[in-house]
């Protein structure tokens, strides 16, 4: 296997780990919570809100901006 | 027996700012000025937020918005799209177009949440462990690709990172419309998830 295939893949399960723990979350008894429950409690404070903007303002300047 | 002054900022405040502040360093001192002054900018405004005392805010929006609200922001959102994805990556345009929602995105966060809405009860610590830990894993991951290159400015076909495979999207107009599309709409779905309570 090379080492090509071995970092996609490495991409692929943490990708499925995510849609895993998501699918999860939304069982009635589950211990998991779900990506929204996570971000609405980061995001209850002003720095919350703040530091998860500036990760996403962060991710269009590195695809696009100088 | 002493008690300790609590410190007027928390610890998740100097744990935020320092974050930031260490990201936009790094990222400044690699010659990524513009980066670096939006994560510092974001620091500070933690910092000075850290400060204040805790206030309850409202919902900026109302919680329907009409329908041709709607159209208009999907429209502008649209035209947005299709002029910034025609300007070459890396340009002087295409950095401005991208700054402006970036630090629009950053003073509403400040200003308070979209939709006025309780935030949730808080999870237990195992599931907040299992998201963690996911996302620690994939910067470990995206890491190690990073430091597997060449030279961190070269990319390596085989140890991608995430921005060496973005490169041949985001080469032709369609994959850079594409990408602006779906970097909008997720700081839309992201200032959405925002809520009312105010802790720190």
């Amino acid at each position: 296997m090379s080492a090509h295939a071995v970092t996609m893949a490495g991409y692929l399960v943490l990708a499925a780990t995510g849609l895993g723990l998501e699918v999860a979350s939304r069982r009635p008894d589950s211990r998991v919570p779900s990506i929204r429950v996570v971000l609405g409690r980061i995001m209850s404070t002003r720095a919350g809100r703040l530091a998860v903007m500036a990760g996403w303002a962060w991710l269009g300047l590195h695809f696009f901006a100088l | 027996m002493t008690t300790q002054r609590p410190s007027v900022r928390g610890r998740s405040t100097v744990l935020t700012c320092g974050v930031l502040g260490l990201a936009g360093f790094v990222d400044g001192m690699s010659d990524n000025w513009v980066h670096g002054a939006v994560l510092g900018g974001a620091a500070v405004a933690v910092w000075i937020d850290g400060g204040r005392p805790p206030t309850e805010q409202a919902g900026l929006l109302p919680h329907r918005l009409r329908p041709a609200s709607v159209v208009a922001v999907i429209g502008a959102a649209a035209v947005y799209v299709a002029v910034a994805g025609a300007m070459p990556r890396y340009s002087w345009w295409l950095t401005a177009a991208v700054v402006a929602p970036g630090v629009a995105a950053l003073v509403l966060a400040w200003r308070g949440p979209l939709r006025a809405r309780p935030a949730p009860p808080p999870p237990g610590r195992a599931g907040v462990a299992c998201w963690a830990t996911l996302f620690v894993a994939a910067g470990l991951w995206e890491l190690a690709a990073l430091l597997l290159q060449p030279s961190l400015e070269v990319g390596s076909y085989a140890h991608p990172t995430i921005s060496y495979l973005m490169d041949t999207v985001l080469a032709d107009w369609p994959g850079r419309c594409l990408t602006l599309a779906a970097w909008l709409a997720l700081g839309w779905v992201l200032l959405g998830q925002a809520t009312s309570e105010r802790r720190r």
